[in-house]
């Protein structure tokens, strides 16, 4: 028995490198399954070879002596190999689809978060309304996020995408789903308990804005698209962090900025967390959308033909912070000539501080002064209505 | 068992008595002549070359591939290949990644629709069908001429899009990312390409199946025809019946992507899942338009070269049909990640049904070597690689097929190394066993048969080196279709870089091999392997109306213990003792 | 070298007075001439298989989408006249009619009426497009009734109008596109029928083009209520 179970471990780690940190693979799961059809596939092919070199060279030709005579077939021994290779195969077609299921049915009472998918990048929205905080890097890109999840809890994402198919696999939990753009789907997952004895497990200090959190044990998994979308399908990965329930209470209701956050580094935040970075450039490349690079301040063209003329901007101040402002949460009110209407309106997905940020943040792209006072924190900001202007912005659209 | 005289020899002119390969006058003449020939032996050698050509133009784009994944981050596409390839700079080949996403649906796009599919079929099903047949020809020799300017038509799509800069979509075209990437006019032809090389499709099938049905000697039953023929039948059938879903596929997608009909393109309320059904119900079936045909070789080579009945004829000539019939019904096992419970339970049960009568042919041919008299040569040690490497091919896809591996696998380099073990360990391996077998015939020169088998052992290393690793790949979490990779996944893939050079070595062997047969190689016999089907009773090079008197089926083509086999000396192919014969059977 | 109508036998052969189809000979690698009849009937008969799929490729996509949006659907033939699909199924019928009896003409030598036949198949088909392109496809264009993105018709009352032209135009397009080919073959049949190339034992050609005629017109059978009439 404890053989048995050492060759099964030898084998799941030489396929997978370690056994699954989830329910749907672990054990019996579908990496039992794995090596189940493993064994059955070694015991035909050994077989098979064996018969066909031993044979082969046995029977090899031999100058001046004819094949020996034998029956060219045999009823029984037909119905013998076509039998028991189905019976195999219903085992494994029953396995696998218990299996599957467990993988499809979302456990109840889960924790959901949101999932968007685009090119070429993954946002989660959390009930909190925060997403991701932090980034590493990948290859070319050092924007990949990290998404803490709770351990042994099931979790729910509910998955969209904005573009194109994408696919949700975490290779260490053994399961995939499409990203598909015209509905949801539901990936369901629940993380293996955080180990001490795994090598993997580690601990660091969280840092979120002006918050700090010692001691987080987490254990990090690779989230790749496994449906090709492209340029970068290659290094659309994330990282998916476990950690303990109670981190993950904390992490996921801190602030992402803290009062002395500067307005353009929120603005900055939001550029990559929110994934306006895919298709607006900050370099004056082009792009599915506008550029920012030295865009605020400048007269502009739309679609339908009127404009928003250098007069009009330096008559009105605000013009152009009212426009961004438009563009953000209604995109199909003034569409900019030389672009189709396909951003998504992010009306109700971004906090006032936040528009403001972005605001702040294009204006700085085009080496205006940046507004150095502090912007009110986000319960502040609550409290005020969002009619009283501050009055910085304006000063800072004069200059 | 076939005994047939036939009293009447056709009276045939003398003019169409020489062997085909004979020149017809000067230089311009003989292009000519082969340009507008409907000689089916002459349209095969032509297919024959034209899909070797595209073989080795898929096979550079491979090696690119293998050589942009020797490191984990995107850059030696840029630096080493990227000068290399065509059209490098000033097309719209931009970023690395796209650089590496067009190379790599260029390799899946030709090895698929412009290699593998026409290929056997086409090549040697076109040559050898009327000849085992005992026939003059294919039932529709214009139709067969069409088919290879079809085929070359659609194939030069193909080039263009090779030549300006390649499209990014894989070969399976999955909108809505088709039908809105970049380079509309490379997808628009590469689209055009598919749609094309559809007809050559449906051509080559039809002709096979109505060749089968009326011109088959009198008194060959369709159990007295080889196995070669049964293979070529099944996959026609399923040419001709799957081909045309993926045409109408084919121009909704075109028609999407130049006039956004929104059929596919789910911006306009039409959905893409639709397209992966439309795709996949062809693409399934089309595996098996690249395997049965390889089956169909490897049942042959094994029964000649081991000079034994093969084991259960009839259950191997059905187990093609119903394979050809089953495999409309599995199509959404592509499909797992993205379709509903009930769908992917069934098409996961009617995956595994499809694959024992696969199984099945498997035991068989293995007790066909039993007690033979087993020849080492190139077609036979083929053959023998052929049952090991499918047989691994063909395992793997029980993990795929089963829902809850699959889940983890889909679209990871277990599914690479699944089908290059199926399409290039099954169908590659036996076109080379079948092209070692037939070269004789062919061409009427022998290869050295030294060289070949340094070949065959080199493809071999180097195949198992390049794609057993990558199922290890697949299991640990590599997804396919990644020009860049995390670091974890460095050393196998550079295992399987290496790999593919010794397999591309292997090839330049082959290459020389077959060169230098053309030119030096020594004068083949009337029947070289002594097999008993028709084929072998041309002469060495067969004349241009394949036989000097309508054949005779004097004997089935397994016979072995009965007959001497035509233009061979019994000497070298004794006979056992006839009594022994008559008790067994 | 003959497939279906063999041209090179047309120069060759006895008696340089008899008809074109008492001269011809099978193709030379057939042992006969009735197994290369049977062949090409084979062959057509195979070709007809291919084009049922093409055609159950669109059906199965209208089937798609009246499941996903009924309403456009039901909306979208409520468009259709239905006087106009009538017509052209009695035209298509009354080709597929004279189709036959051109062949049964050509069996028993009438050649005279076998022109005649085949003179009214062509020109019901032309009838086809002529009803398709002046009454269906050229208003419904110009109202802006067009197929995904280029849609812009003012009034529509559901929200996925557009995917029911896309749905239209692509079948009864593909359709017509078999019409206008069929126009082509037939007219092809006249040159060679006044030359004497059919009769009674040799209609090889006739045969084929009269199957897939008749397939053309099965389709729009179905096509008819589909579009037309299942609101
Ligand atoms: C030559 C082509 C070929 C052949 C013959 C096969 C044969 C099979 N394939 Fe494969 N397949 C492909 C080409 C082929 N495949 C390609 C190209 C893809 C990927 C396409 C893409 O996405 O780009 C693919 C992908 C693919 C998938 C989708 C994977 C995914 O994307 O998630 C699946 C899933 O079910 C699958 C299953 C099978 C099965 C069960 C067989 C069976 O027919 C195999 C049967 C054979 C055996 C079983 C082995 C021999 C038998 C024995 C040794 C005896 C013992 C047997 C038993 C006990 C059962 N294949
Ligand atoms: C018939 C089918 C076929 C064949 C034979 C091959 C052959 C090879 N393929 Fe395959 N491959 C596919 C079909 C095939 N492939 C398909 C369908 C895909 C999926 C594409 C997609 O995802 O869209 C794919 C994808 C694919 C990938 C994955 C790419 C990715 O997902 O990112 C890789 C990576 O290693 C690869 C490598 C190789 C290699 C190294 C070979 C080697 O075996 C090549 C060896 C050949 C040569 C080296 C040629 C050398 C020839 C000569 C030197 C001259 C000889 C001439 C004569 C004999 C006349 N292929
Ligand atoms: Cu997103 Cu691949
Ligand atoms: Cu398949």
């Amino acid at each position: 028995m404890m053989t048995t179970l050492a060759i099964h471990d030898f084998f799941v780690r030489l396929f997978f490198g370690r056994d699954a940190d989830s329910e749907v693979g672990y054990g019996l799961g579908s990496d039992g399954l794995f090596i189940f059809i493993w064994w059955v596939g070694v015991f035909f092919f050994v077989l098979l070879m064996a018969l066909m070199f031993w044979w082969s060279w046995k029977y090899r030709r031999q100058p001046g002596k004819p094949a020996q005579v034998s029956a060219s077939h045999n009823t029984v021994l037909e119905i013998t190999w076509s039998v028991i290779p189905t019976l195999i195969l219903v085992v494994i077609f029953f396995w696998g689809y218990d299996g599957y299921l467990k993988a499809q049915m979302p456990e109840g009472s889960s924790e959901e978060v949101d999932l968007t998918a685009y090119k070429w990048g993954w946002g989660m929205t959390y009930n909190t309304g925060w997403g991701a905080d932090e980034t590493v890097s990948l290859g070319s890109r050092d924007d990949i996020p990290v998404f803490y999840m709770p351990e042994d809890t099931p979790v729910l994402l509910k998955m969209s995408s904005q573009d194109v198919i994408h696919s949700f696999w975490v290779p260490d939990f053994r399961t995939k789903l499409d990203v598909m753009p015209n509905r949801y789907t539901p990936y369901s997952f629940r993380a293996a308990a955080l180990d001490d004895a795994d090598e993997r497990v580690k601990t660091k200090t969280v840092k979120i804005a002006d918050a700090e959190r010692e001691n987080v044990r987490y254990r990090d998994h690779w989230i790749f698209c496994a449906e090709y979308c492209g340029d970068l399908h290659s290094e659309m990965g994330a990282i998916l962090r476990v950690v303990s329930k109670e981190d993950y209470e904390w992490w996921k209701a801190q602030p992402r900025y803290g009062v002395n956050t500067n307005p353009v580094e929120v603005g900055e935040k939001v550029y990559i967390g929110q994934g306006c970075a895919t298709c607006h450039s900050i370099d004056g490349s082009a792009g599915t959308g506008p550029t920012w690079y030295e865009a605020y301040g400048r007269p502009v063209d739309f679609v339908d033909g009127s404009q928003m003329s250098q007069s009009d901007i330096d008559a009105d101040p605000l013009l152009w912070d009212n426009y961004i402002r438009e563009s953000i949460l209604y995109p199909a009110a003034k569409l900019h000539a030389g672009y189709g209407n396909q951003m998504p309106s992010y009306d109700g997905r971004l906090s006032e501080v936040e528009l403001r940020g972005l605001i702040a943040y294009i204006r700085s792209l085009s080496g205006l002064d940046i507004e150095t006072e502090n912007i009110p924190g986000f319960e502040e900001l609550d409290e005020q209505t969002d009619g009283s202007d501050d009055g910085s912005m304006q000063a800072n659209a004069e200059g | 068992m076939t005994t047939v005289d036939r009293a009447l020899d056709h009276v045939h002119d003398d003019h169409h008595d020489v062997p085909y390969l004979t020149p017809k006058g000067g230089p311009v003449a003989t292009v000519w002549d082969w340009m507008t020939t409907v000689d089916h032996k002459k349209i095969g050698v032509m297919y024959l070359f034209s899909v070797l050509f595209m073989f080795f133009l898929g096979g550079v784009a491979a090696l690119m591939l293998r050589i942009e994944l020797l490191e984990p981050t995107r850059q030696t596409a840029a630096g080493l290949t990227g000068a290399a390839f065509a059209g490098g700079e000033g097309s719209s080949v931009g970023a690395v990644g796209q650089f590496y996403n067009t190379v790599m649906t260029m390799h899946g796009a030709i090895m698929v629709f412009m290699f593998i599919v026409p290929g056997i079929p086409a090549s040697l099903g076109n040559f050898f069908l009327p000849l085992m047949l005992g026939a003059k020809d294919v039932a529709f020799p214009r139709l067969n001429l069409a088919s290879w300017y079809v085929y070359v038509f659609g194939s030069m799509f193909g080039v263009y899009v090779i030549l300006t800069g390649g499209v990014d979509t894989g070969w399976t075209f999955y909108t809505p990312y088709s039908t809105t990437t970049d380079g509309q006019p490379q997808v628009v032809a590469m689209i055009l390409a598919v749609f094309v090389l559809g007809f050559s499709s449906i051509f080559t099938g039809l002709n096979f199946i109505v060749t089968v049905h009326k011109l088959r000697p009198p008194g060959m039953g369709w159990f007295d025809m080889p196995l070669f023929i049964w293979a070529l039948y099944a996959t026609s059938i399923i040419q001709v019946l799957a081909t045309p879903v993926i045409g109408v596929t084919f121009l909704l997608l075109l028609f999407e992507r130049l006039f956004q009909i929104g059929i596919f393109d789910p911006g306009l309320g039409g959905d893409p899942v639709l397209f992966q059904h439309f795709f996949w119900f062809y693409s399934h079936p089309v595996v098996y338009v690249m395997i049965l045909p390889a089956m169909g070789i490897i049942s042959e080579v094994l029964a000649i070269h081991s000079r034994k009945r093969l084991f259960g004829y009839r259950a191997i000539a059905f187990s093609s049909l119903a394979i050809a019939a089953v495999s409309f019904l599995v199509w959404g096992h592509h499909m797992f990640t993205s379709q509903g419970e009930l769908a992917a339970m069934i098409f996961s049960a009617l995956t595994f049904l499809v694959a024992i009568p696969t199984a099945v042919k498997v035991f068989n041919w293995i007790a066909t070597l039993y007690k033979g008299s087993i020849a080492w040569n190139t077609p036979m040690l083929y053959a023998m690689q052929f049952l090991f490497l499918f047989s691994i091919g063909g395992l793997t896809g029980l993990p795929l097929g089963a829902l809850s591996t699959d889940l983890h696998l889909h679209d990871s380099y277990f599914v690479v190394a699944h089908f290059h073990y199926v399409m290039f360990g099954g169908t590659v391996i036996a076109f080379l066993s079948g092209i070692h077998h037939w070269w004789p015939k062919m061409f009427g020169r022998m290869y050295n048969e030294f060289w070949a088998k340094i070949g065959c052992a080199l493809v071999f290393v180097g195949f198992n080196v390049t794609f057993f690793t990558q199922f290890f790949l697949g299991t640990q979490g590599m997804p396919r279709r990644y020009a860049s990779y995390v670091d974890e996944f460095t050393t196998l893939h550079q295992i399987s870089t290496y790999g593919s050079w010794v397999l591309a070595l292997g090839f330049v062997v082959h290459l020389f091999v077959f060169i230098h047969s053309l030119i030096v190689g020594e004068r083949a016999p009337q029947n070289p392997w002594g097999g008993l089907s028709l084929e072998w009773e041309t002469d060495p090079v067969p004349l241009e109306h394949n036989f000097r008197h309508e054949p005779i089926c004097k004997h089935g083509p397994y016979d072995f213990e009965t007959t001497v086999p035509p233009g061979c000396d019994e000497k070298d192919f004794p006979l056992p003792p006839q009594d022994e014969v008559r008790t067994v059977h | 070298m003959a497939t279906f109508d063999s041209q090179a036998s047309d120069v060759a052969g006895d008696g340089a007075k008899a008809p074109l189809w008492k001269r011809y000979k099978a193709g030379h690698h057939w042992r006969t001439q009735d197994d290369e009849f049977d062949a090409a009937k084979i062959g057509i008969w195979l070709f007809l298989a291919t084009e049922v799929l093409l055609f159950s490729g669109l059906f199965c996509a209208y089937a798609v989408f009246r499941m996903l949006y009924p309403e456009a659907i039901s909306a979208g033939s409520g468009y259709l006249d239905w006087r106009f699909g009538f017509s052209n199924t009695v035209v298509l019928l009354i080709s597929s009619f004279t189709m036959a009896m051109a062949i049964r003409d050509v069996q028993l030598n009438r050649q005279r009426w076998a022109t005649i036949n085949l003179s009214i198949t062509w020109v019901c088909a032309a009838l086809f497009l002529a009803i398709k392109f002046i009454f269906e496809y050229g208003p419904k264009w110009a109202e802006g009734k067009r197929p995904g993105n280029l849609f812009d018709y003012a009034y529509a009352s559901t929200s996925h109008e557009h995917v029911w032209w896309s749905i239209y135009y692509m079948s009864t397009g593909v359709h017509a596109t078999h019409v206008l080919i069929g126009m082509g073959l037939i007219a092809w049949l006249i040159y060679r029928q006044r030359k004497g190339a059919y009769g009674p034992t040799h209609f090889t050609m006739m045969e084929g083009v009269g199957l897939y005629w008749h397939i053309v017109d099965l389709v729009w059978i179905f096509l008819f209520p589909l579009l037309y009439l299942v609101h």
